[in-house]
């Protein structure tokens, strides 16, 4: 079964930011007030009111349930990729079952050299259509792909855990408490720490 | 070819050292300056430091988006010139934006020893400065008060500072663990100095997190970075800044003085600025490459190259980073606002027990955030980070399935690690000459390196990586998990290429910065350096700007006489 992946805009020059382009569109069909179908959201047009007002097309998509580049597939399957990559295990969620795919859909709206090399992958995913109905078999298959493309599979690698440990959830779970708007001058340093080091006296050359 | 209005002082570059010398040489009423600079202005758009959930998020996410650039080329910015590294073990990193590499360093701030400036007479390599630490002693500590500094005072590995510093960084957990080691041994160590504000300076508000965006330039403007400290002053005073503007050659007048250049400005236009004194401040690659390329009859082998050293004596600091298992403790970063550590244990010469003249330092700390761990890339200081579009090699991403959480534990929690920096003695081998067979978008010739490791160098990295296992196992380490050359090139710092000297057969310019053969070029770049030292350079490499921008001031009189 092939994965729909719809365009019905032309793609952007490749040295054009796709976020850039988009939102160029979207300002064209907002002065004529129509709704406007994005590519990779085949099922859903978001309004471009909405972009307008919210001045964000990443959260507008999140919000109307589009994806930026992902079909609905594509991002149903990825989801299921990610939470492989990165399963479950006690406090730490599931890749998958925190929203990465969103994540990845964003970079993968801003990064044109990263886009096709995972969707291949995703595409490589869905050709083993009756491998991967199992984690097991998902996980099998991920592995050959990895072995026979070791830079795309990385790049796939680095897009999830970058956004993985970039999340508010994980990060909680690995105790990060965010520093605060200003500088936090509670702590300084222990002079007695270096009390040794001077008794010792100079250790650089006079001359 | 569009004639602009003579200047009195026309700097060719605008970063660490063009900027102080600007702002410094506009303080005098009335003076002409103009600046060309090749990149462009690098406005942070985002206060990193507030991102949410994390500070490291937003520069990761950058880093991920952002393209690696092609081999030929490459630049940390638009519009730079290419280079051919095919015959050097190292790629430059290069700054190609107001500001230049100031922008991108980690503040890391070290002056140089006594010892560095004679190393000739002391360890029988390289060659003296014609100027002694004692000569720049005033300008570390003048620059030190006008950027702002954090730091302990009273760091034995120097002579006593006289600067005042602002309130030190704690350590974090991975310096904590190595401090450890270091003091079972009986070894220096010192919380690393930053030119990074902890309070207030001017208009310049702290750095709350260490947020790792000091590879873009800091939105703060805690990080001393010439955009933020020197230019905006400068630019106020009446200098004149042209940004895109790249520099085919400066042109001299039949008297051989130097008396412009020619340059592409932004629109492609070949544009001459005339100006009665010249001064390069464009790296040690970029001065090389201009004076190399700003050949007539005067000067056949390019400007003030009578000696042939132009290009030559290139240095740079190879590094290595170490990293260690402490399975036995946690290293996991708590917070953002701590420090590293670093040690000059074995920075002075002792060649008949070591079997290698000069010395190396280390520079340690441990992770500030998760996301790096997870990619894979051994614990380093920021100081260290690898600009995003200069990411040609990676790390191996951490183990994915089953194995991931483990992998992640070890990695993030019980891994730190040390950068170690080498000096590398000035060697025949190692050079920059022109490259016509590469050329830059304007038709300027690109570069080309030549960089081969010594025997010295050899034997000095062997011994780093044993005493280096040796501290790490006395500071708790179960193992060490990798010792190798730093990624993506494995040097920093451009040295050597336009040396000072009192000799005009073996050196480009006096101990002020002036060319041997042309009387009203300077140079102030890393270009003049003589030796490399194994600290970082910027403090150095600033406070002989300044010690040069002094020097000219007071002299202006005589110097820009028509």
């Amino acid at each position: 079964m092939a994965i729909k992946h719809s365009q019905t805009t032309p793609a952007p020059a490749s040295d054009v930011s796709r976020r850039k382009f988009l939102q160029s569109v979207i300002a064209a069909s907002a002065a004529t007030g129509a709704a406007v179908a994005l590519p990779g959201a085949a099922a859903a047009s978001i309004p471009a009111a909405a972009v307008v007002a919210t001045g964000d097309l990443a959260a507008a998509a999140a919000a109307a349930g589009a994806f930026l580049v992902f079909s609905d597939d594509e991002a149903a399957l990825f989801s299921r990729v990610a939470n492989r990559l990165i399963p479950p295990q006690g406090l730490m969620p599931g890749a998958g079952d925190i929203g990465l795919t969103t994540f990845v859909d964003g970079v993968l709206a801003d990064a044109a050299h990263l886009r096709q090399p995972i969707l291949d992958i995703l595409q490589l995913v869905q050709a083993a259509d009756d491998e991967v109905s199992s984690g097991e078999g998902l996980d099998a298959v991920l592995a050959r792909i990895q072995q026979a493309h070791p830079a795309a599979f990385t790049s796939m690698l680095e897009a999830v855990y970058t956004g993985y440990y970039s999340h508010q959830d994980v990060l909680q779970a690995l105790g990060w408490e965010h520093p605060g708007q200003e500088a936090d001058t509670s702590e300084t340093l222990d002079a007695r720490l270096l009390e040794d080091v001077v008794a010792r006296g100079p250790i650089y050359r006079h001359v | 070819m569009a004639e602009k209005d003579t200047a009195d002082i026309l700097i060719i570059g605008s970063g660490a050292s063009g900027g102080v010398f600007a702002w410094h040489l506009s303080k005098i009423p009335g003076i002409k300056i103009v600046c060309l600079e090749q990149g462009t202005w690098n406005f942070p758009v985002a206060d990193v430091a507030q991102s949410q959930p994390h500070p490291e998020a937003a520069t990761q996410r950058e880093r991920l988006t952002t393209p690696p650039e092609a081999k030929e080329g490459v630049r940390n910015w638009k519009n730079g010139y290419p280079y051919d590294f095919s015959d050097s073990y190292w790629r430059p990193i290069l700054g190609n934006a107001v500001g230049g590499a100031t922008l991108h360093y980690g503040a890391v701030w070290n002056r140089y020893h006594p010892s560095d400036f004679v190393g000739k007479s002391l360890d029988g390599v390289g060659e003296n400065w014609p100027i002694t630490y004692w000569d720049v002693e005033p300008y570390y500590d003048m620059l030190d008060n006008i950027v702002g500094v954090a730091g302990a005072l009273g760091n034995p590995a120097l002579p006593p500072i006289k600067a005042r510093r602002q309130k030190p960084y704690p350590l974090g957990p991975g310096a904590e663990i190595l401090a450890r080691g270091f003091k079972k041994l009986g070894w220096h160590y010192w919380p690393t100095t930053t030119a990074t504000l902890t309070e207030p300076l001017g208009n310049r508000k702290p750095c709350p997190t260490n947020c790792e965006a000091c590879d873009t330039g800091c939105p703060r403007e805690a990080k001393n970075s010439s955009d933020v400290v020197f230019w905006p002053e400068a630019l106020s005073r009446g200098v004149v800044l042209k940004t895109r503007a790249r520099v085919r050659e400066i042109t001299v007048n039949k008297r051989g003085l130097a008396d412009g250049a020619l340059y592409y400005d932004e629109n492609g236009r070949l544009t001459e600025q005339k100006a009665r004194l010249v001064v390069m401040a464009a790296n040690g690659l970029g001065t090389p490459r201009v004076l190399l390329n700003s050949k007539s009859k005067l000067f056949p082998n390019g400007l003030a190259n009578s000696s042939g050293q132009i290009g030559k004596n290139l240095m740079a600091h190879p590094m290595y980073d170490i990293t260690g298992l402490f399975e036995h403790e946690s290293a996991a970063p708590r917070r953002y606002s701590s420090t590293g550590l670093v040690s000059d244990q074995f920075y002075e010469s002792d060649p008949g027990r070591r079997g290698f003249a000069r010395g190396f330092w280390y520079l340690s700390t441990g992770y500030s955030g998760p996301v790096r761990a997870a990619l894979g890339e051994p614990p380093k200081p920021r100081a260290m980070v690898v600009p995003a579009a200069l990411r040609q090699e990676r790390d191996s991403p951490l183990p994915w399935g089953r194995l991931h959480h483990a992998a992640f534990q070890q990695q993030y929690a019980h891994t730190v690690g040390t950068s170690i920096l080498f000096e590398e003695i000035p060697q025949a081998s190692n050079y920059v000459e022109l490259d016509p067979s590469i050329k830059d978008d304007a038709g300027i010739p690109g570069i080309k390196l030549h960089f081969k490791r010594s025997e010295n160098l050899e034997n000095m990295i062997k011994f780093a990586v044993d005493r280096t296992t040796e501290m790490m196992m006395a500071a708790g380490a179960t193992k060490i998990l990798s010792a190798k050359p730093l990624a993506e090139g494995g040097a920093y710092h451009l040295m050597g290429t336009a040396r000072m000297g009192n000799d005009p057969s073996n050196s480009v310019v006096d101990k002020w910065g002036r060319a041997h053969d042309v009387k009203n070029l300077f140079v102030i770049d890393g270009s003049i350096f003589v030796s490399a030292g194994s600290a970082v350079v910027t403090s150095t490499l600033q406070s002989l700007a300044l010690r040069i921008a002094d020097y000219v001031k007071d002299n202006s009189k005589d110097l820009l006489k028509s």
